[in-house]
């Protein structure tokens, strides 16, 4: 048997000249110390030190070549990169420069971090005294409360919340507010100077609320004119009717004379109910309960409805402009029902609480779509107008074959509008 | 026939591309996309057998060799027969090409022409 050590013994294949060994150790000692671009020296003979030479020279290349294209593949995604950020610069900076509003990035404890503004003169304060600063050592203190308690509002939800205030900046100019959540801990407002379209909204409600006004006063000389008038002219004639019917000796003439008298009367209540129709006296007198109630009597009689009617709370008094409102969009609402819904059935309920008094009419027949641009009448229309005067809410939910029903708000207090502090409007 | 600065290629009567480096060349990435493209034209748009004589090659860089094993191996050609010379070097250049480059076609190595021919002509469409 032959002595293992024997098999180690190199043959004439292993038998290299010492020169070229020792190019290859400094070679290979060379790219071992990182000189990658060098290679092992190969020789025509194909030997095995050339086929050893040539692995560790691929596996050398293979390498490179790796580190090379991962090179190029990150150099290009940071190219591409580069080339987002900065188009995503430019575009923001684009976006910044057209935008008219102010804008201020701010921490949950209500420090301004950054801010901008493309006309400085906008601000309140110059940025040099309010980066790095406190809400509170900034805005005049209720005002700096209400933005304290935005931004823990916006901290804790997705959904913008919106202040609407007023500063002293040369006059006084109304601002919203628009506050987000934008990163870890930080709130974007976007604050919009919205003092000229309130001033126009507040002269479009002014207008309204002079035409409503006037409106009304014709409507209660129209209805005294008929009252006062026409029904006691009316209620003459019938009289003086049945009088002459006293007199005629002709038993056909007396008949034709009575049946006119008759007519003459139902004039009369028609007159009456018109006059009534154009000016509820009952909502001065007996005030809007006793009105309403009323109103939807009068309707399931002459319109031959069946109008249900509840009331909660209401107190005894009740500003005449609110009591106004309500009645003329019952009325109006109950119109709609008699000529629109295909049913014979409606609800009217009103109720107050510390805060507003809300009407609700409701019907269960065909409805409507109240997006529905053919479906906004007149009426609604007026509706709105009225309820906006007072600077209440309007809401019609309705959808075809599923009723129609009509919510309206008005806040209590709402004949003087002027005095509104900064408040959230909404979440 | 078709020569390049490196090879020699043409189509044979067995309609196989052969692929020949010349005595000694080294391809750059330049050579082994002008030799690749040659050897593509040669095909005449149908996908062929390809024997290439690398016997006497100097060895491929790392770019010229996956170069020379990209798509455009799979796409023009059917089969690859890499003809290595006998000795050690030899047979240690053609498998690290099989086992690095990973040709996407049936690859084998050769040391004799005549059994690679064969094999490739089997590959004939």
């Amino acid at each position: 048997m032959a002595d293992p050590a024997s098999r180690l013994t190199p043959s004439s294949d292993f038998t290299f000249d010492s020169d070229r060994v020792a190019a290859f150790l400094r070679t290979l000692e060379s790219m071992a110390a990182g000189q990658l671009a060098e290679r092992l020296p190969i020789s025509p003979r194909g030997d095995a030190l050339d086929a050893i030479a040539y692995a560790i020279n691929v596996l050398v290349g293979e390498l490179s070549w790796a580190e090379a294209r991962a090179k190029e593949a990150q150099e290009k995604k940071e190219a591409q990169l580069r080339a987002a950020v900065a188009s995503a610069e430019v575009r923001n900076g684009a976006i910044l420069r057209a935008i008219p509003d102010l804008m201020f990035v701010m921490l949950r404890d209500g420090t301004y971090v950054d801010y901008h503004a493309r006309d400085p003169k906008q601000l309140f304060v110059p940025p040099d005294t309010f980066i790095g600063r406190n809400v509170r050592e900034v805005l005049p203190p209720a005002l700096a409360e209400v933005i304290m308690d935005a931004l823990e509002r916006a901290s804790q939800t997705d959904e913008p919340i919106v202040v609407e205030y007023d500063l002293p900046i040369g006059e006084s100019r109304t601002f919203e507010a628009r506050i987000v959540q934008a990163g870890a801990d930080r709130l974007l407002s976007i604050v919009r100077d919205v003092t000229e379209s309130r001033r126009a909204s507040e002269l479009n409600r002014d207008l309204a609320r002079r035409l409503i006004a006037r409106q009304e006063i014709e409507r209660k000389r129209i209805a005294r004119e008929l009252h006062d008038d026409i029904s006691q002219r009316i209620a003459l004639l019938n009289i003086e009717i049945d009088t002459i019917a006293g007199q005629v000796l002709s038993e056909e003439s007396r008949a034709r004379l009575r049946a006119l008298g008759m007519k003459a009367q139902e004039l009369g209540s028609d007159v009456h109910h018109m006059s009534y129709a154009l000016h509820p006296s009952w909502l001065e007198t007996l005030g809007l309960v006793a009105a309403l109630q009323a109103l939807c009597r009068d309707a399931s009689k002459q319109r031959n409805l069946h109008v249900t009617f509840t009331h909660r709370s209401i107190p005894s008094s009740v500003d005449p402009n609110v009591s106004l409102c309500l009645y003329r969009i019952a009325q109006e609402a109950l119109h709609n029902v008699a000529r629109h819904s295909q049913t014979r059935e409606a609800h009217v309920s009103v109720a107050c609480n510390a805060d507003h008094i809300a009407l609700q009419i409701a019907d269960s027949g065909v409805g409507f779509n109240p997006s529905d641009r053919r479906s906004a009448g007149l009426g609604l229309a007026s509706m709105r107008e009225r309820v906006a005067v007072l600077r209440g809410q309007l809401a019609i939910n309705a959808a075809p074959g599923a009723g129609t029903q009509i919510a309206v708000q008005i806040p209590l207090g709402s004949e003087h509008p002027q005095s509104a502090p900064p408040s959230v409007l909404s979440a | 026939m078709a020569d390049t600065e490196t090879a020699v290629i043409h189509l044979s009567e067995d309609g196989l591309v052969i692929v020949r480096i010349r005595d000694g060349a080294y391809q750059s990435l330049e050579d082994a996309k002008t030799n690749l493209a040659t050897a593509v034209a040669a095909t005449a748009g149908t996908r062929r057998p390809l024997l290439v004589d690398i016997r006497t090659a100097q060895p491929l860089d790392a770019d010229a060799r996956h170069h020379y094993s990209g798509r455009t191996l799979v796409d023009s050609f059917l089969a690859l027969a890499l003809l290595v010379a006998g000795n050690p070097f030899g047979r240690m250049m053609g498998n690290v090409y099989l086992r690095i480059a990973r040709p996407g076609i049936s690859t084998r190595l050769f040391t004799d022409e005549r059994r690679a021919l064969e094999w490739l002509i089997q590959h004939r469409v």
